[in-house]
């Protein structure tokens, strides 16, 4: 990454960071909240052939719900 | 008679149903260890000897009118403190709840008190259970007793370290991505997550809603299920508690492993991850001892653990800062910054992600009930590296990410760490063992059978010389 696209990762995250009400902890750590953001965006690496777009989520959860 | 600090629960019990051992004394010998020791180790964040003393008589009484309630009563036991006891404060470790007092009790709490058991304090953890060690919070972060120097595991630190110390024979902690098999793992005990909604959460501060587990730590594997079975069972108060009735999982407990199917999970640790060669041998040679036992070991493969540790870090960090929002907004500096650093993520996972790893999720636990469809139980490591210096803040980042716990609170199934040796430094190895939902039963028996065949959970953690010397002041 350059360093122009580092500077307008950080002025994203921080926008985004003050969006969402986080002001203080970035005037407190700006490298924290930074690396929070990327850490927070970053995608699943993988998914199983078996996943697709319309697989019901787990929205409450049960272990074994076929029983 | 064995000394009191090394006494399994069962033989306690034994002792306590007989009248060979008193409660009271038993106790009193335990708050004495604790008070040599605790300075060293920082197990405790709160030692509840007056509880302890009223509870322990109490028990000694009943049992000396011929009332013998099970093999807790007059047990003493120590709590992560993330579990209410009503009038006492829950501190999660942190400062943020500073001048907190629990107006009830956790649902375990109340049925370890219906059992009889004897609660000796409040043990340390990380921050919420989702910080890591650090010098920043206002009580100490528990040692590692194989070496002071390293860390414990977390978050339940210090059900880890009380445990192999001698400072209690049985504790509870939380897990929600590996929290009570981690310190087990790092401690050389035994630590089981059990079955997502076997145990009730109702009063135990929550981490992630839908990967929140209660898990009992002990120094035996018999120990652990008759915790289990203590504090098992379904709760209308917990909207996540399961509508069924536990097994039993002692009367089976010693019917060994000839026969059983067990798969390998290893290409999490040979392919997926690199895990220290150390722990990778220690796993070989319980494989080795299973087959000599009669198992039938096989491979098994699952998704990559990439998968699964994504699913899991999403749904555990989005879910963490829905709880933790207002006060990362309001009062950020209250937290330790490892804390906050971990939490910070979780404002910035989008909905989306957070649905697509909940229908992951879907997918990930069919997978799973598929495999178990072919064998009875899995096995695989648990951490990938050996417990690191408590000091190196970068090493403990890297080693919370190198571990094959999460899986396993993804799957909400049943596992269990167990101690499989010693690496040459002196620290302990383990793997996991774990099963179908529900069937903590069969879980309970592989790793029984292994660990009275390997002798590992027999090792005691020698004591430093200052501990050493405190003890034989007492």
């Amino acid at each position: 990454m350059t360093k122009d696209s580092n500077a307008e990762s950080a002025d994203t995250a921080r926008a985004i960071a003050e969006l969402r009400g986080l002001g203080r902890a970035w005037t407190l750590d700006p490298d924290m909240v930074a690396a929070a953001f990327e850490r927070g965006r970053r995608p699943i690496s993988s998914f199983p052939k078996e996943f697709s777009a319309v697989t019901d989520p787990a929205n409450r959860f049960e272990a074994e719900p076929d029983k | 008679m064995t000394e009191i600090s090394a006494l399994s629960i069962a033989q306690a019990a034994q002792l306590i149903r007989t009248r060979e051992l008193s409660p009271v004394e038993f106790t009193e010998g335990l708050l004495t260890r604790i008070a040599a020791l605790d300075p060293v180790y920082h197990a405790f964040i709160a030692v509840t000897a007056d509880i302890a003393r009223a509870e322990a008589a109490a028990a000694e009484a009943e049992i000396g009118r011929g009332h013998w309630r099970g093999p807790l009563h007059g047990m003493p036991y120590a709590l992560k403190d993330i579990f209410d006891v009503a009038g006492l404060p829950t501190t999660c470790h942190s400062k943020l709840r500073i001048g907190h007092r629990a107006s009830a009790d956790a649902a375990v709490v109340r049925r370890l008190r219906d059992a009889g058991a004897v609660l000796l304090g409040k043990l340390s953890l990380h921050e919420f259970a989702n910080g890591g060690p650090t010098l920043e919070l206002p009580w100490p972060a528990a040692r590692n007793p194989w070496n002071i120097d390293h860390h414990p595991g977390g978050s339940s630190s210090g059900c880890g370290t009380a445990i192999a110390t001698g400072m209690a024979p049985a504790t509870l902690g939380t897990d929600t991505g590996g929290s009570v098999r981690n310190p087990a793992t790092s401690c050389g005990v035994i630590g089981m997550k059990p079955t997502y909604g076997a145990i009730s959460r109702v009063g135990a501060f929550p981490l992630a809603f839908s990967l929140d587990h209660v898990g009992p730590i002990t120094r035996t594997v018999e120990d652990n299920a008759i915790l289990f079975q203590a504090i098992a069972g379904h709760d209308p108060a917990d909207p996540g508690s399961a509508r069924r009735a536990h097994a039993d999982c002692l009367s089976g407990i010693r019917q060994g492993v000839k026969g059983v199917k067990i798969g390998v999970i290893a290409h999490f640790y040979e392919e997926d991850m690199a895990a220290d060669p150390e722990l990778v041998a220690g796993i070989e040679r319980a494989i080795a001892l299973m087959k000599e036992l009669g198992a039938e070991v096989r491979p098994v493969r699952l998704s990559p653990l990439a998968s699964w540790m994504d699913c899991g870090r999403i749904i555990h960090y989005a879910e963490a800062y829905a709880i933790h929002e207002r006060d990362l907004q309001e009062r950020p500096e209250d937290y330790a910054s490892i804390t906050r650093r971990r939490m910070l993520q979780g404002a910035f996972i989008a909905a989306s992600d957070y649905v697509k790893a909940q229908q992951l999720r879907t997918v990930l636990c069919e997978e799973y009930r598929a495999a178990l469809r072919e064998v009875d139980a899995l096995i695989t490591l648990s951490s990938f590296d050996l417990p690191c210096r408590i000091a190196d803040d970068e090493a403990i980042a890297r080693t919370y990410e190198r571990q094959c716990r999460m899986p396993f609170n993804v799957a909400g199934a049943p596992a269990i760490s167990v101690p499989t040796g010693f690496a040459k430094e002196g620290l302990p190895l383990a793997m996991q063992i774990t099963g179908r939902a529900f069937d903590e039963a069969m879980v309970y028996r592989v790793a029984h059978a292994y660990c009275e065949a390997a002798g590992w959970c027999e090792h005691r953690a020698p004591l430093v010389e200052v501990a050493k010397q405190a003890v034989m002041a007492t």
